[in-house]
């Protein structure tokens, strides 16, 4: 062949892309409920940040929770979705269950970290909807979560026998939406750590549960 | 031979699409999924302990002016001669304040005593003209937003048993937390 270089280029991009292929097949699962194309909207309610507020260094455990007393504000979000379907929700606290002094990037720096324990609770036995002013309610009646990860319908099906199966998606068909609410809140330690403000990220990752065999 | 390259690259450029293609079709469906994130947030402030630290010392020496027979009396409120002590502790934080308001004094080379009556006044800041005595303030004492207090001590001092000399007294003031 006159043009070698063009074979040997071809032969690499193929064989890189039949790599990437292999990739991919290796991952082959049936999976039953993919729901796609029926968003599932999350908005961060107010207050949007977990606020421990002022605190004293060695003045020790601080709690923000639904249902007690509490030091501090729960931060409600809103998960609006097909009514009759699950959604997992998978709850990522800050790196190593810490938040930081500002500047400080180590978690194990014992005089610049202070340990959290971020949890949540659901809602989802309201009447539908958004429950708008009744959010103190929905809040009391929280689900406690055992746990970084919670699957839970939407809306929970009232009372009694299960009901007909849903409509199955046709064009045209618009499914049913409802209002689901997650709390977010958790237990703070002040130990004896330096003076300043303290922040971590948490992040909340909701989907539509697919229930899959590998 | 020119036509047949082509037809070759031709060729190959389809199979690279089909292929592309392929890998794309077989991706996950769109999940569906929504990632948010909120920040848990503390400001640490201060020490929750209480330091209490002397500004300056009670000037009995200096208070000589103030002698009236064989009292002197060392007013906390406006003598320039009153102790100052200076507290620290939780910004805003409710206190209570308790202290010893009477003392004997002894000589530290033998006999004769002073007779120490104290008088307290404090003020959330530096200022002791707006100062209160402890004893007349009814609502609650609390440190300012810095979380600092001040305390002036004055009082009388009853010198008809007392010989020259060098005397060493104390002020025994306790605060806690409401």
């Amino acid at each position: 062949m006159k043009h070698p270089n063009h074979h040997i280029l071809f032969a690499a991009f193929i064989a890189a892309l039949l790599f990437a292929q292999s990739n991919l097949s290796a991952q082959q699962r049936i999976n039953f409920g993919v729901h796609a194309g029926e968003g599932i909207v999350v908005d961060i309610l107010q207050p949007d940040v977990l606020d421990f507020g002022d605190r004293f260094s060695g003045e020790g455990p601080v709690s923000i929770t639904p249902w007690d007393e509490s030091e501090g504000d729960v931060v409600p979000l809103s998960i609006t979705g097909v009514e009759y379907l699950d959604v997992t929700v998978t709850l990522t606290p800050p790196p190593g269950n810490k938040i930081l002094l500002q500047g400080n990037t180590d978690p194990n720096d014992d005089q610049r970290s202070m340990p959290v324990n971020i949890k949540m609770a659901y809602y989802n036995t309201g009447p539908g909807g958004e429950v708008g002013e009744d959010l103190i309610t929905a809040k009391a009646a929280a689900q406690e979560v055992t746990g970084d990860m919670v699957t839970f319908q939407i809306r929970r099906r009232p009372g009694g026998p299960p009901g007909p199966p849903p409509t199955p998606p046709h064009s045209g068909y618009v499914p049913p939406k409802s209002v689901a609410y997650l709390f977010i809140y958790g237990d703070l330690t002040v130990g004896n750590v330096n003076a300043g403000p303290y922040s971590g990220d948490i992040n909340i990752h909701v989907e539509y549960s697919t229930y899959a065999f590998d | 031979m020119k036509q047949s390259l082509y037809k070759y690259i031709f060729f190959q450029a389809a199979l690279i699409l089909i292929m592309a293609g392929f890998p794309l079709a077989a991706l996950p469906q769109d999940q569906s999924g929504n990632n948010v994130s909120i920040t848990a947030s503390a400001t640490v402030v201060a020490s929750a302990d209480i330091e209490l630290e002397t500004i300056s010392h009670m000037g009995i020496l200096e208070a000589q002016r103030l002698q009236e027979g064989d009292e002197i009396y060392i007013n906390p409120v406006f003598d320039a001669e009153a102790g100052i002590l200076r507290a620290s502790g939780r910004p805003n934080a409710e206190i209570r304040v308790s202290y010893l308001t009477e003392m004997e004094v002894t000589r530290r080379e033998g006999p004769g005593t002073l007779f120490f009556r104290y008088e307290v006044s404090g003020f959330p800041g530096d200022s002791q003209r707006e100062s209160e005595l402890i004893e007349e303030i009814e609502r609650e004492l609390r440190f300012n937003q810095e979380g600092v207090y001040y305390f002036w001590v004055g009082g009388r001092v009853d010198l008809s048993d007392a010989l020259p000399g060098n005397y060493d007294g104390e002020f025994t003031i306790e605060i806690e937390y409401i």
